[in-house]
C-alpha cells in the first residue's frame, strides 16, 4: 500500500510543479506595468517643427561612394574644327535601380560648340525629358524620369553609358570637363535618384583633361 | 523513518496543491490588467465655442478637459497627461516657425509641454504635469493656451481629432494599472476673422493668381496655403508672409482663380515692389509686373501699392501661374521631387475630399499621370530659364 503511495507521489509531485510553474509565468506575463499612455507621435523639443519650419542643425556624414561617374573620349587629345565625341558612364559599386538622373557637366563654352541636339542617351536609358548644352551656364544638362516601376537597373561593376555628346574644339589650349555638384547655379546639383528609397546615390566622379592643338 | 518521509511528501503535496489552485484562480480573477481599460471618462473642449479675431493679430483659445468619476467610486480623477490633435480649416495659422511660443500651459494643473508641431492644418500638442498626485488636478481645469493668428478675413473651425486624443492620470486603486480615461467627447469652436484696421503705415498687397493646372472641381486644392515674399530693391527691404489662404474668385478660360488682400504688416514701400509668391507644392515666382505672363527675368519690381485695400492696385497675376512640382519644398523641381511623384501615380494613390497628397498637383484628390505630366511641364519650363 505504501509502495503505490509512493508511486502515485512521485508521479504526481513532478506534475504539479510543472503545472504552478507554468502558470506562473502566465500570470507573470499578463500583468501590465504601469506606465503613460505611448504617444503615437514622437515627442520632439519644442524647437523643431515640421512643416519646413526652423530644424535643428544636422551634422552631414560624408557617405561612401556607391557609384562612380567617369568620362569617356576615344581620343583625349583634340584638333581645332573636328568633332569628337565624350561621354559620360556610370560604374555602381553594387546593383542600383535608378529613378532619375539630373547630369550637369562643366564645360568652357568659349573652347567648345556643343549642339544640343548631340547630346543622345545612353543605350539603356530613355530620351532626357530635357537636354541642352547651355552657353549661358557652360553646363551640359540632360535630365531623366524613369517611368517604369522598378526604375533602371544598372548592374554592379558594369560600365552603364549614361550620355554621349559631340564637342567641337573652337581653340588651342588644355580644357576640363567636371561634373558639377551645385557651383554654378544651386540647382545644377549632379544627382542619381534610386528607385524605392527617394534619396540620392552618393558617388564619385573624375575630370575629363582634353588638349586642342590645331 | 518511513513516517517521516511519508508525512514530508504528503505536507509538500498539499503546498504544491495550494499552490496549483491559486495560481487558478489568480488567472481567472478579473484584475484589469489588460492594456485599454480606463479606469474614469473625460471630455476634451476648446474655449471660446466662437472666437473673433482680427488678421494679423495673434489670438487665444483654450483647450479645457473635465474629468469623470472614478469607475466603482465617487471621486474624480485626477489628470497628468494630455495629447490631442486641433484641426483648423482655413483663414487661420498656427506659424510653423513659431510653434515654440504657441502654446502655454496652465501652470497650476500642468508642467510641460511635450510635443507642439504643425502639420497638414493641424496642431498637434500634448501637455504633462510633473506634479506628485496629491497635487494633480480633477475635475474641470484648462490645459493650455494656444495662440493663433488670422490671415484673412473669413470663418472657420478648429477641430479636435478624437481618435489622436489621450487623458491620462493618477489611478487611486493602487492594484489597478490603468491610467487612461475615456474620451467620452471632444468639442471644437469656430471663430470669425475680421479684416482689422491696418493702422495705416502698412501696405496691402492686392492680387490675382492661380495654380498651374488645377482640376476646377477639384476638392483637394480648396485651402491650399500660399506665402508672399515682399521686395523693394532699391533698399533692399523685404518681409514674409506664411499660411496665406487665398479666396477663391472665379474661373476664366478653364483656369481656376484666386484673389488675395493681405495686409503686409511691416512693409510700407508703395513702389518698385516685387512679390514673390510660393505655393505649398510649387516653385516660387517672382512677379514683378501687372498682367505678367512669363518669368519676371529683372532686378527689382514694378508693382505698386497703398495701405488702403480699396484704393492698392489689384494686380493680375493669373498670366503666368504658379509652377507645380516642389514636392519636398526644398525650392527646386528636380530628380528627388519625381522621387515622390512616381509611386504615388503608379499605385493612383487617392485620398478624400480636403484631403492632401504631395503627389496631387491638381487638386482632383488623386495622383495621376495628369499630375506626372503637370510636374514635366515644371521642370521644362524651370530648366528652360535657368539655362
Amino acid at each position: 500500500m505504501s509502495m503505490k503511495t509512493n508511486d502515485v507521489v512521485k508521479l504526481v509531485l513532478p506534475v504539479v510543479a510543472v503545472v504552478v510553474v507554468i502558470e506562473s509565468v502566465m500570470v507573470i506575463s499578463n500583468l501590465v506595468k504601469k506606465t503613460n499612455p505611448v504617444l503615437d507621435i514622437v515627442p520632439t523639443p519644442a524647437a523643431e517643427v515640421s512643416n519646413g519650419g526652423i530644424n535643428p542643425m544636422v551634422t552631414v556624414v560624408p557617405q561612401p561612394a556607391q557609384a562612380d561617374l567617369v568620362f569617356e573620349v576615344a581620343q583625349p587629345a583634340m584638333k581645332v574644327g573636328k568633332a569628337t565625341t565624350v561621354g559620360l558612364n556610370i560604374v555602381a559599386k553594387r546593383d542600383l535601380q535608378v529613378d532619375t538622373l539630373d547630369l550637369y557637366i562643366k564645360y568652357d563654352p568659349t573652347a567648345f560648340d556643343i549642339a544640343s541636339t548631340s547630346i543622345k542617351q545612353g543605350s539603356g536609358l530613355p530620351r532626357p525629358i530635357f537636354a541642352k548644352a547651355s552657353t549661358k551656364t557652360g553646363l551640359v544638362v540632360a535630365n531623366f524620369l524613369i517611368e517604369a516601376p522598378k526604375g533602371v537597373s544598372v548592374k554592379s561593376g558594369a560600365v552603364f553609358s549614361l550620355l554621349n555628346f559631340t564637342v567641337k574644339p573652337k581653340k588651342v589650349g588644355n580644357f576640363e570637363f567636371e561634373i558639377d555638384t551645385g557651383n554654378v547655379r544651386r540647382e545644377s546639383a549632379t544627382m542619381i535618384v534610386e528607385n524605392g528609397v527617394g534619396k540620392a546615390i552618393p558617388y564619385s566622379s573624375n575630370k575629363l583633361v582634353v588638349s586642342v592643338s590645331k | 523513518m518511513k513516517k517521516t518521509n511519508l508525512s514530508s511528501t504528503v505536507g509538500l503535496l498539499v503546498l504544491l496543491t495550494i499552490a496549483l489552485i491559486a495560481g487558478l484562480v489568480l488567472m481567472q480573477r478579473n484584475q484589469n490588467t489588460q492594456r485599454g481599460a480606463y479606469f474614469a471618462g473625460t471630455t476634451v473642449f476648446l474655449q471660446p465655442t466662437a472666437a473673433t479675431v482680427t488678421v494679423g493679430q495673434p489670438s487665444p483659445i483654450q483647450l479645457w478637459v473635465q474629468s469623470g468619476q472614478i469607475a466603482g467610486g465617487t471621486d474624480l480623477a485626477k489628470v497628468d497627461f494630455v495629447q490631442t490633435r486641433i484641426c483648423y480649416s482655413g483663414n487661420v495659422s498656427f506659424d510653423p516657425a513659431q510653434v515654440a511660443n504657441l502654446v502655454t500651459v496652465n501652470s497650476d494643473a500642468f508642467d510641460t509641454v511635450q510635443l507642439a508641431s504643425v502639420n497638414n492644418n493641424c496642431l498637434d500638442i500634448a501637455i504633462s504635469s510633473n506634479k506628485p498626485a496629491a497635487s494633480l488636478k480633477s475635475g474641470l481645469m484648462q490645459v493650455a493656451t494656444i495662440r493663433f493668428t488670422g490671415v484673412n478675413a473669413g470663418s472657420g473651425t478648429f477641430s479636435l481629432v478624437a481618435a489622436n486624443t489621450k487623458v491620462s492620470g493618477n489611478n487611486p486603486n493602487a492594484s489597478s494599472t490603468d491610467m487612461s480615461l475615456a474620451i467620452q467627447s471632444v468639442t471644437g469652436a469656430s471663430y470669425t476673422v475680421g479684416q482689422g484696421t491696418n493702422n495705416g503705415n502698412w501696405d496691402v498687397a492686392n492680387f490675382k493668381f492661380s495654380f498651374i493646372g488645377q482640376v476646377v472641381d477639384g476638392q483637394c486644392a480648396a485651402n491650399w496655403p500660399i506665402s508672399i515674399v515682399a521686395l523693394n530693391q532699391s533698399n533692399g527691404l523685404s518681409n514674409t508672409y506664411s499660411n496665406i489662404i487665398p479666396t477663391r474668385d472665379s474661373v476664366v478660360d478653364g483656369k481656376v482663380v484666386y484673389r488675395v488682400s493681405q495686409i503686409l504688416t511691416g512693409f510700407n514701400q508703395t513702389s518698385n515692389v516685387a512679390l514673390f509668391i510660393k505655393g505649398p507644392k510649387h516653385l516660387q515666382i517672382k512677379y514683378g509686373q501687372d498682367n505678367q505672363t512669363a518669368m519676371y527675368n529683372a532686378a527689382g519690381g514694378q508693382l505698386t501699392m497703398t495701405s488702403d485695400s480699396s484704393t492698392s492696385p489689384m494686380h493680375d497675376f493669373t498670366g503666368y501661374p504658379l509652377l507645380a512640382g516642389d514636392l519636398n519644398q526644398d525650392g527646386v523641381v528636380n530628380g528627388l521631387d519625381y522621387a515622390l511623384l512616381k509611386p504615388e501615380a503608379l499605385s493612383h494613390k487617392t485620398v478624400s475630399p480636403g484631403g492632401n497628397l504631395d503627389g496631387d498637383l491638381d487638386g482632383d484628390c488623386v495622383v495621376t499621370s495628369n499630375d506626372v505630366q503637370l510636374f514635366k511641364t515644371s521642370l521644362l519650363d524651370k530648366q528652360g530659364q535657368l539655362y
